[in-house]
């Protein structure tokens, strides 16, 4: 058994290294026109033809091959309390307020479900860079139980996802993963550098703004709060702009 | 005398049903409630307009040098981001009852309250066109609440749309 485990955990480890891609997004795959991706708390996401949505209860599957014609392909109950969609690679995330839904989309019109990590009824977004999967549990209005934390999963077995780190946080939001560099809309928005999973440290710090999503983008973040639309310098945490809601 | 009496206690019977229905409606009244539109207004509405401040941000979504910044329940804004420190608000596409969006290709598709719509805008973002719409096929907006919305659904008219719910001023 321990052997087995190992060969996975090696296969899963060299498969990560082959791949050489330590980014995440949920980048569409969009080949004929650069990029083109949402934030974590999307509840559209696209994969080659198909667009995504998911509604409280529903994965909606479109199909967008054709410009002037989409169609609805399947409309699949999922569960309840669905809040957030993050496609990586062949897999796909959902966010529900119990946990995270897992999907293998290698074919896109028909996914089929993978594996499930439950949590107490809370709010969260949750993104992934297929290796390891954030996500952040927040107290809110309809979400059910007080705990404000930011969880760390293991996929090393996508079947069974494994909670390895459970950090606290205040009122934790969207998020958003570039490298080894997590970025947590966490009273303003948190940077923390995730290299050991164990120990993860808070590099950097943009207060003072109701962020509620980040998304990493060329460097920069761009941030949306309850104020208005901010970007900053992704490094520096320099703000770049700021549209105001006056 | 005893006539007095029970007209008395009938008086005191119905004033306090008055008040128990008061209260009841005072306490367990929803503080939201739903704004409808025609179909045929909603789906008419879907135009560029004049770029405007940004209000409630809700989602966004990258595509090459555009952002796309979701005003809830309202439209699109559209961000020109060749210059992330000055960036362009170039536009708003209305769209009523408008959650999330997604861009492929150019071609934008969005939420139109329960219609999913794919819109093409013109390369200089001077115009656009709703070259798709599905029908009824996303749930109704749903109220901030979690519950009190099913009486409103009993009475919404035909061939209206909830584009979005507000606080009662009452």
């Amino acid at each position: 058994m321990k052997r087995t485990i190992l060969f996975i955990f090696i296969l899963a480890v060299t498969f990560a290294c082959e791949d050489g891609s330590i980014f995440s997004s949920s980048e569409s795959s969009d080949n004929s026109s650069g990029i083109s991706k949402g934030g974590s708390t999307a509840t559209f996401a696209i994969k080659g033809d198909v667009l995504y949505v998911v509604d409280s209860e529903h994965l909606n599957i479109f199909d967008i091959s054709i410009e002037n014609e989409s169609e609805l392909l399947q409309k699949t109950q999922v569960g309840w309390g669905i809040e957030t969609i993050f496609p990586f690679g062949d897999m796909l995330f959902l966010g529900t307020q119990s946990g995270v839904l897992i999907y293998d989309i290698s074919q896109p019109t028909s996914p089929s479900f993978i594996s499930e990590y439950s949590h107490i009824v809370a709010c969260d977004p949750v993104v992934t860079d297929g290796d390891f999967a954030y996500l952040t549990l927040r107290t809110g209005s309809n979400c059910g139980r007080p705990i404000n934390e930011l969880q760390i999963l293991d996929l090393s077995n996508i079947n069974q996802p494994v909670m390895i780190n459970a950090v606290p946080m205040n009122n934790p939001k969207g998020l958003s993963l570039h490298g080894n560099t997590l970025y947590v809309c966490d009273e303003g928005v948190k940077v923390f550098d995730v290299s050991d999973k164990n120990n993860i440290v808070e590099i950097g710090h943009i207060p003072n703004i109701p962020a509620n999503d980040v998304i990493f983008h060329n460097n920069q973040l761009l941030v949306t709060a309850d104020n208005g639309f901010y970007q900053f310098d992704a490094t520096e945490f320099i703000q770049l702009s700021y549209f105001e809601y006056l | 005398m005893m006539k007095t009496f029970k007209w008395s206690i009938a008086l005191i019977g119905v004033s306090a049903g008055l008040m128990a229905i008061l209260s009841f409606d005072t306490y367990f009244r929803p503080s939201y409630e739903p704004i409808l539109m025609s179909r045929e207004d909603m789906e008419a509405a879907v135009q560029l307009r004049e770029s405007r401040d940004i209000e409630k941000p809700g989602k966004i979504w990258v595509y090459n040098q555009f952002i796309f910044v979701i005003e809830k329940y309202k439209g699109v804004h559209v961000l020109d981001n060749s210059n992330p420190s000055n960036p362009q608000n170039v536009g708003f596409i209305q769209i009523d009852g408008c959650t999330d969006v997604a861009v492929k290709n150019g071609l934008i598709y969005a939420n139109n309250a329960v219609d999913l719509i794919g819109i093409k805008p013109s390369s200089d973002y001077q115009s656009i066109e709703v070259v798709s719409r599905n029908r009824e096929v996303l749930p109704e907006l749903a109220s901030p609440e979690s519950w009190g919305d099913s009486e409103f659904r009993k009475l919404r008219p035909d061939n209206t749309v909830i584009v979005r719910w507000e606080p009662y001023n009452r």
